[in-house]
């Protein structure tokens, strides 16, 4: 399959803003679905996009794929609804750093805890881009943001030691300014059963550079190359698969579950 | 100097004049000019040089750019 026959190309071009890191996702995304499907590994009638509110979670509804746009911060919620009502269905989460760590924050680190099978690529641009540039639980101490004129005073998160903390299995992190590295993450993330997290340190040129003195796309995507190390680099964010190791997925356990109660009753 | 073996396609519809192809180019094989789309986004050109790493068409928020071998359909 060409990817091309993945974009729901009566509604591009796209919303997003000139330079928007969520395209290249999208971008790096269809590419990688349309391998899958090339290569008969994932089945387009069985794959689902969920995705919650901001940026990232527009997404969905440009690819030709059955898809979800649901609430703020509850796309994992949803996702956890489908995984255990339809096991076969492959899921991917796409969602941001607002949608997944503020407001999802609880579904993310219990997603996580429970081994959800699903695939979770977190657009983190840092900051709350669609209502105009608010402090995220991701934006960096001193970074400023309409709601932190003066610099943030709080440390952020750091999702994947968060998830990594409540059990994911799978975590990687990338930028977008590595789209050959984050679409082979994809690729790997599709492929492994359980909890999957892609954290993508992505730009927002027009909520967070314009504050921060990284105006244009590319001034922010060469800072996120100099800041970001795949080896453990004083003053650097580290890149690349943090962690990759399995665990027997949520769903296969409630359905061992109930095979093995209900044969119990129907046997006493 | 031999013909190049690709050629960089613009959906000119499409791009909103963002320049990361021109970044992220190796070869400098893109440039920005001042024409300028129905919308009145700038365009980048394809100057010649291309060897084919698609990173360009990786790299694209707005899947405008499709690097095409010489000879070879879509």
């Amino acid at each position: 399959m060409n990817w091309r026959d993945l974009i729901r190309w009566e509604r591009m071009p796209h919303i997003l803003c000139p330079g928007c890191g969520n395209g290249t996702i999208l971008n790096v995304l269809v590419r990688a679905l349309a391998e899958k499907f090339e290569a008969g590994e994932l089945d387009p009638d069985r794959t689902v996009l969920v995705s919650g509110i901001g940026c990232s979670s527009r997404l969905p509804g440009y690819v030709r794929l059955d898809s979800l746009h649901t609430t703020h911060g509850r796309p994992l919620a949803f996702a956890t609804g489908l995984k255990l009502a339809n096991p076969d269905l492959e899921i991917i989460v796409l969602t941001g750093d607002g949608d997944a760590a503020a407001i999802g924050g609880n579904h993310l680190i219990h997603a996580a805890r429970r081994n959800l099978d699903v695939t979770v690529i977190c657009s983190n641009n840092l900051i709350y881009g669609m209502t105009g540039g608010q402090v995220s639980p991701t934006t960096p101490e001193g970074a400023k943001s309409t709601t932190t004129p003066y610099g943030n005073p709080e440390p952020p998160f750091d999702l994947c030691e968060l998830v990594m903390g409540a059990g994911a299995p799978h975590v990687e992190r990338w930028t977008t300014a590595h789209p050959q590295q984050l679409k082979r993450a994809i690729h790997r993330a599709l492929e492994r059963d359980g909890f999957s997290f892609i954290d993508v340190l992505s730009q927002c040129p027009t909520n967070y550079g314009r504050r921060n003195d990284l105006k244009s796309p590319r001034e922010m995507l060469e800072w996120l190359r100099e800041n970001t190390s795949t080896k453990d680099e004083p003053g650097k964010i580290r890149i690349g698969i943090l962690r990759d190791e399995e665990r027997k997925p949520f769903h296969e356990r409630v359905h061992e579950l109930i095979e093995e109660v209900s044969g119990d009753e129907e046997g006493g | 100097m031999a013909e190049d073996e690709y050629t960089v396609e613009i959906d000119e519809r499409l791009c909103k004049g963002c320049f990361l192809c021109v970044w992220t180019c190796p070869v400098d094989a893109l440039r920005e000019s001042d024409r300028r789309n129905e919308r009145g986004y700038r365009l980048p050109e394809y100057v010649g040089g291309c060897r084919g790493c698609r990173q360009c068409e990786l790299i694209c928020p707005d899947l405008a750019i499709e690097v095409r071998r010489k000879g070879e359909g879509s």
